[in-house]
C-alpha cells in the first residue's frame, strides 16, 4: 500500500515536469511572438549632396519575427529641394504589386511582395530602390520621410489584418551648392513681415531684422559647416519614451505614457497590438503624456512615438514594448482571442503551474519519507 | 420681301414649314453642339516631352502577361482549329476558354447518374496546348444535364451534381492518368453578374459563393491531380464587394479574376492599385495572381477592333501595367465569330467565313515584345502619348503610343535621351505601321532631343544604339 503510494506520487511528479516545460515553453513562444515589430529604415540615415546630383535611397525592412507578404510604401519630401526620378522594388521583395508612382507634389509610392505565399519577405534587406535628384541647396537639412499608416503599410502572413510596422525611420539629406556651399538663409513671406524659411540650429541663431530688403542678420558667424543632428537620434530633438520602460510591466490597464520631445512639437503615438493612434503636443519644457482613454488587453504591447521637430521638421521615433500584467476589467476571453498580435504569456498561469509543480516535487520527496518514518 | 412671302402665305402653311425646318435643323444643332463639347473636352489634355534617363534602370520587364487570349463560344465546335497556324507567332502564354459546359455535350444524364463526354472539349484543348499555352478554362455554364429547367445559367438541381461535374472535369484534364496538363487555370463561371450570364450575387438565394463552394468542393476531391489553380469571381468588372465576399469565404481561392471592357488605360492601371489595397488586410491574398481575364476597350461589337486603334488600345494598356501588372490581361478574343463580315468582331484573327485575316491587333503582341529587357526611368508622359524604355544588349528602346479614346488627337511629341555618354549612335525608328528608319547621331553633350510625329493611334519603338 504504501509502495504503491510511493509510486503514484512519484508518477505524478514524472507526469509534471514534461507538463510544466511544455506550458511554459508555450507561453515563450507565444511571448516572442508578441507584439510584430516590423520596422523600414531609408538607408542612407543622413547623406550630404550637391545639387543636380543623383541619389539613390534604399528602402530597407526588418521584418523581425514577422513573414511580410506586401508592404505599400509611401514616402514624402520636400518637392522644391528633391525631385523623385523614380521608384522600384528592391531584392527583397522580388515583385512588384503596385507600380511606382512620383508626382510633383512630393511623394513618391510603391506596393511591393513576396514572390509567393511559400516565400515571405524574412529577415533584413533592401525592398525598394528611390531615386532622387537634388533641386536646391537646403539651409540645413530635408528629411525624407515614410506617410503615416495606412498609407505605409505592410501585412504578414498570419498575423490578420493588422500593420506589422511599428517604427518607420526616414533620412536626412544635406544639399549644398554646386560649390560646395550652403545657401543664406533668406526669409520670405510678405514684404511687411519676412518669415525665415529656415530656423537655424543651436550653434547659429540668426534673428530676423524687417527691412525694406528682407533680410536675416546672424547673430553669431558660423564656423564650419552647418551639421544638423540627425533625426531619429539620441539628443535634444529626438522623442523619448520615458514611461513605461522597456519591458515594464505595468499594474494599470490604462498606463500613462510620459516623455519628452522638442518644446511645441506634436507627438504621435501609436499603441499597438490593436492600433490606436493619439496625437499630443509637448509643453513648454518639451515635456508630453497620455492616457489612454479605454483599457489595454493584457498582455504584451508596444509604442512607438513619432516626434516631428517644428522649427527644423526632422522627426525621431522611439519604440518602447510594456506588459499590461492587470486584464480583468474591460477584457473579454474573446478579445485576447481577436487580437490581431498574439497575447503574450500569462505570467499568473505560469507561476499558478510552476506552484502545482513544486507542490508535486515537495510531494513526491516529502511524503514518501513521512510514510517510511510511520 | 417676307411680307410679300407671308401676306401671300397661309398661315397653317408657315407653321408647317417651321415646323419642318426645326425638326431637320434641331438634329444638326444637337450634333454641332456635342461636337463643340467634344472638342472643348479634348483639348484639356497634356501633350508629352518624354525624357528618358539612359541611366537609370529600374526592373526586369515580364513580357509574358499580354500573351493571353481568350475565345468565346460563338460556334460549338473547335473554333480555334482553323487559326491553330496562327497561334504560335501570338506567343500565348494562356488561352481562355468558357461555354465548356454547355457547348461541347460534356456531361450527359445516364440513368440516375451523370455520363461525360470529352470528344469535342478535348479537341479545343489539344489545340490549346499545342500551342504552347496553358488552357484557362472558364467553368461555365451548368450543364443542361443538371440545370434546373434544364437552362445553362440556372442553379443545378442537385449542388452535388455540380461539384461531382467539376472534379471530373479537373480530373480529365489536370489528372496525372488523364490528361495530365499541369497549371491549368479553372474559374468559377464567366461574368456571374450579368443577366446573360444568370444574375448571381453574392448573397441571396442565387449567390455565387454557393457555386463557388461547390466547385471548390469538387476540386478539393479530384484525385491524382497536377498542381492547377481554383478562381473566379470573373466579373464584369472589378467589383470590391465581390472581391472581398470571396476572399472572406474562406474556400481555396488561388486567383482573383476580373474583366475590364474600358478605353482609358488608366482604369486598368487604378484597378490594380484599388485591388491591392482592398487586400491588403488579408496578407496571402495579396500574392495570389490577379489575371484580368477578358480586356478590350469595349464589350460591344466594333469596326474598330479591325483597326490600329485596338492595337493602340493593347499598347497603352501593356504601358500602364508593364511595372506591378496583373499576372494576366487576357484580350478578347482570339477569333471572330461567324457573319461578321462587317468587321466588327472582337478577334485579333477575322472568322474562316472572311478570310481568317490576321487584324493589326494580332500583331501589336510580338511588336510589344522587343521592349524586353530592364525597364529604364522615363517621365513626362502626356494624355494621350504614353511610353515606356527598356535597355537590352547595350540597345536603348522608347515604346510610344497615341492612345486618343476618340481615335483623333494627333501631336509631335519631343522625346529627349539624358546622361549619355558622348559619342556615335545609330538612331531607328520602327513604326508599327511598318515605316522603319535608321540614321547616325552625333551626341557631343549628354543628351539628344527628337521630335517625333505620332498621329492617332501611332506607336513606335525607338532605338537608340552607341556604335
Amino acid at each position: 500500500m504504501k509502495k504503491g503510494i510511493l509510486f503514484l506520487f512519484i508518477g505524478i511528479l514524472l507526469l509534471s515536469i514534461p507538463v510544466v516545460v511544455f506550458v511554459a515553453g508555450k507561453n515563450t513562444e507565444m511571448r516572442k511572438r508578441a507584439a510584430p515589430a516590423t520596422t523600414l529604415s531609408i538607408s542612407p540615415a543622413t547623406v550630404s549632396k550637391k545639387v543636380d546630383d543623383l541619389i539613390t535611397f534604399e528602402v530597407k525592412i526588418d521584418t523581425a519575427d514577422n513573414q511580410v507578404a506586401t508592404v505599400q510604401l509611401a514616402i514624402t519630401y520636400d518637392p522644391l529641394i528633391l525631385r523623385a526620378e523614380d521608384i522600384t522594388n528592391g531584392s527583397f521583395a522580388p515583385t512588384i504589386r503596385v507600380s511606382g508612382k512620383t508626382d510633383t507634389t512630393g511623394k513618391a509610392s510603391i506596393t511591393v511582395g513576396a514572390k509567393n505565399t511559400s516565400e515571405p519577405i524574412k529577415g533584413s534587406g533592401t525592398i525598394a530602390v528611390l531615386t532622387m535628384k537634388a533641386l536646391s541647396a537646403t539651409t540645413g537639412s530635408t528629411t525624407i520621410r515614410f506617410a503615416p499608416a495606412p498609407e505605409t503599410f505592410a501585412n504578414a502572413l498570419g498575423e490578420g489584418e493588422q500593420n506589422v510596422l511599428v517604427g518607420a525611420t526616414g533620412s536626412n539629406v544635406t544639399i549644398t551648392n554646386a560649390n560646395g556651399t550652403s545657401p543664406t538663409p533668406s526669409p520670405t513671406g510678405s514684404f511687411f513681415s519676412p518669415t525665415p524659411t529656415a530656423t537655424p540650429s543651436d550653434t547659429l541663431t540668426p534673428t530676423t531684422t524687417p527691412s525694406e530688403t528682407p533680410s536675416i542678420t546672424p547673430s553669431a558667424t558660423p564656423s564650419g559647416s552647418l551639421t544638423p543632428t540627425p533625426e531619429g537620434e539620441a539628443g535634444s530633438s529626438a522623442v523619448i519614451i520615458e514611461t513605461p520602460v522597456t519591458d515594464e510591466s505595468v499594474s494599470s490597464d490604462m498606463p500613462t505614457f510620459t516623455g519628452t520631445a522638442p518644446p511645441g512639437s506634436s507627438v504621435t503615438l501609436t499603441i499597438y497590438s490593436e492600433p490606436t493612434t493619439v496625437v499630443v503636443t509637448t509643453d513648454a519644457n518639451g515635456n508630453w503624456s497620455y492616457t489612454p482613454s479605454s483599457p489595454l488587453a493584457a498582455g504584451s504591447h508596444t509604442v512607438v512615438a513619432l516626434a516631428t521637430n517644428p522649427q527644423t521638421g526632422a522627426t525621431s521615433t522611439q519604440t518602447t514594448t510594456f506588459i499590461v500584467a492587470s486584464g480583468e476589467e474591460g477584457t473579454s476571453p474573446n478579445q485576447s482571442s481577436t487580437s490581431s498580435i498574439p497575447a503574450s504569456g500569462n505570467p499568473i498561469f505560469t507561476v499558478f503551474l510552476i506552484t502545482i509543480a513544486l507542490l508535486f516535487i515537495t510531494a513526491g520527496t516529502v511524503i514518501p519519507t513521512i510514510i517510511r518514518s510511520i | 420681301m417676307s411680307n410679300i412671302l407671308t401676306s401671300n402665305t397661309k398661315p397653317t402653311v408657315i407653321k408647317f414649314i417651321s415646323l419642318v425646318a426645326l425638326l431637320i435643323f434641331m438634329p444638326i444643332l444637337l450634333y454641332g453642339t456635342n461636337e463643340i463639347i467634344v472638342l472643348l473636352t479634348r483639348a484639356s489634355g497634356t501633350r508629352a516631352s518624354i525624357v528618358i534617363n539612359t541611366k537609370l534602370q529600374l526592373e526586369q520587364i515580364n513580357t509574358d502577361f499580354y500573351h493571353a487570349f481568350a475565345q468565346g463560344g460563338a460556334e460549338p465546335s473547335n473554333m480555334l482549329a482553323s487559326v491553330s497556324s496562327l497561334l504560335p507567332q501570338l506567343r500565348p502564354k494562356i488561352i481562355r476558354v468558357d461555354h465548356v459546359f454547355d457547348a461541347y455535350g460534356v456531361v450527359n444524364k445516364q440513368g440516375e447518374g451523370l455520363a461525360y463526354s470529352w470528344d469535342k472539349l478535348d479537341s479545343v484543348i489539344d489545340t490549346i496546348t499545342a500551342s504552347g499555352a496553358k488552357p484557362m478554362i472558364a467553368l461555365s455554364y451548368m450543364p443542361p444535364a443538371i440545370a434546373k429547367d434544364g437552362i445553362v445559367i440556372n442553379q443545378p438541381n442537385n449542388w452535388n451534381d455540380w461539384a461531382q461535374v467539376v472534379q471530373r472535369l479537373i480530373e480529365h484534364y489536370s489528372g496525372k492518368s488523364e490528361k495530365n496538363i499541369s497549371g491549368i487555370y479553372y474559374e468559377v463561371w464567366n461574368e456571374p453578374d450579368l443577366a446573360q450570364f444568370g444574375s448571381w450575387r453574392y448573397w441571396g438565394g442565387k449567390n455565387y459563393l454557393t457555386l463557388y463552394q461547390f466547385a471548390a468542393n469538387g476540386a478539393q476531391k479530384a484525385q491524382n491531380v497536377n498542381n492547377f489553380y481554383l478562381g473566379g469571381p470573373a466579373t464584369t468588372g472589378l467589383y470590391k464587394e465581390w472581391v472581398l465576399a470571396l476572399m472572406k469565404s474562406g474556400m481555396r481561392i488561388n486567383f482573383l479574376s476580373w474583366h475590364t471592357y474600358e478605353r482609358n488605360p488608366l482604369k486598368y492601371s487604378s484597378d490594380q492599385q484599388n485591388v491591392i489595397s482592398w487586400l491588403l488586410p488579408y496578407p496571402n491574398y495579396t500574392l495570389i495572381p490577379k489575371i484580368i481575364s477578358e480586356f478590350g476597350f469595349t464589350g460591344d461589337h466594333s469596326t474598330s477592333y479591325g483597326t490600329a486603334y485596338a492595337a493602340a488600345h493593347v499598347a497603352a494598356v501593356v504601358r500602364q501595367l508593364v511595372s506591378g501588372g496583373p499576372s494576366y490581361i487576357v484580350s478578347f478574343q482570339l477569333k471572330d465569330g461567324p457573319n461578321q463580315q462587317s468587321g466588327d468582331g472582337w478577334g485579333v484573327i477575322t472568322h474562316e467565313d472572311n478570310g481568317l485575316k490576321q487584324k493589326p491587333r494580332y500583331y501589336i503582341y510580338s511588336f510589344l515584345d522587343s521592349m524586353a529587357g530592364k525597364r529604364v526611368s522615363l517621365s513626362g508622359e502626356g494624355t494621350w502619348v504614353t511610353g515606356f524604355a527598356s535597355i537590352r544588349d547595350n540597345t536603348l528602346r522608347v515604346m510610344l503610343v497615341n492612345f486618343d479614346p476618340n481615335g483623333s488627337h494627333s501631336e509631335t511629341v519631343p522625346v529627349t535621351f539624358g546622361s549619355l555618354d558622348p559619342g556615335s549612335y545609330k538612331f531607328r525608328q520602327r513604326y508599327f505601321s511598318g515605316q522603319d528608319t535608321t540614321i547616325t547621331e552625333t551626341v557631343s553633350g549628354d543628351i539628344l532631343t527628337k521630335k517625333i510625329n505620332m498621329p492617332a493611334s501611332t506607336i513606335i519603338i525607338l532605338e537608340l544604339t552607341r556604335q
